[in-house]
């Protein structure tokens, strides 16, 4: 998740999607979440922000390109603030029975030995 | 059995013995009663329970099902700042503790780590909660000072 400068963001974001296809990542989709204001004032490249919008890449990519990627995206003064992020939807829910009870006596004691 | 031993002992002794040594006891299936063949001191008829009659281990039927918490399987998303933004405080932003808002730890843990990740990427505010998600319905067991 990426945030940049309103004018120019056609550019950029081709620049931003051709660089990832050289590092070798396939691009699936490409979402704009909007342009909005800051949540806070954001510094980058000696230049205050207070408005952004903000783009969601998915890409597949080798584990070894995002050091490269995120090296590149730091140099773009476009880019605001990058993020490489692992895709929410590749992580499993685990089915949860609920809260067990624990007993809470066993616990009032350790049970370490004691010289 | 009760009934037959109460209608025994009604009668007179000397009826009673014939009675007990000719009575004819309907037996309950699976027990095999075993009659006591003394004189009327001995009034009850003695049942050895078979194999089928002893206590089965079942699982407790009253067992009330595992209390779940509201997060319970489902998937929290990063991107779901609303939802986040129903875990933190209003003035200072900071993320309640497991003790207000009653999660187990494995959905503590993940709202915490989506939260700071959110915080860092410049998507949510920190310092405070958005003014948009102040109406929402509480989740937190936690009380403000009005």
């Amino acid at each position: 998740m990426k945030t940049k400068k309103q004018p120019e963001t056609a550019a950029a974001l081709k620049r931003t999607v051709e660089a990832l296809m050289d590092r070798g990542a396939i691009v699936r989709n490409l979402e704009n979440l909007g342009d909005r204001t800051l949540p806070y004032k954001i510094s980058s490249h000696s230049q205050r922000h207070s408005r952004g919008g903000y783009f969601l890449v998915d890409f597949y990519a080798p584990a070894t390109a995002v050091e490269s990627i995120m090296e590149h995206l730091s140099r773009d003064i476009d880019v605001i603030r990058p993020n490489v992020v692992k895709h929410p939807l590749t992580q499993e829910v685990k089915e949860c029975e609920g809260i067990v009870p624990v007993p809470l006596e066993e616990k009032l004691y350790s049970t370490k030995k004691r010289k | 059995m009760a009934t037959l031993v109460a209608i025994c002992g009604d009668l007179g002794r000397k009826k009673l013995t014939h009675f007990v040594k000719a009575a004819l006891c309907l037996p309950d299936p699976g027990t095999h009663v075993v009659l006591w063949r003394s004189r009327s001191q001995y009034k009850y008829t003695k049942q050895v329970a078979g194999n089928e009659d002893l206590p089965v281990l079942v699982e407790d039927p009253y067992k009330e099902p595992l209390k779940k918490i509201i997060l319970c399987g489902k998937r929290i998303d990063y991107k779901n700042t609303q939802l986040l933004s129903q875990f933190i405080s209003p003035f200072t932003g900071c993320i309640y503790g497991r003790h207000v808002t009653g999660l187990c730890g494995k959905k503590q843990k993940e709202i915490t780590n989506a939260t700071k990740r959110v915080q860092i990427m410049g998507f949510m505010p920190v310092t405070y909660k958005d003014p948009a998600y102040l109406k929402d319905p509480k989740v937190c067991n936690i009380k403000y000072r009005e």
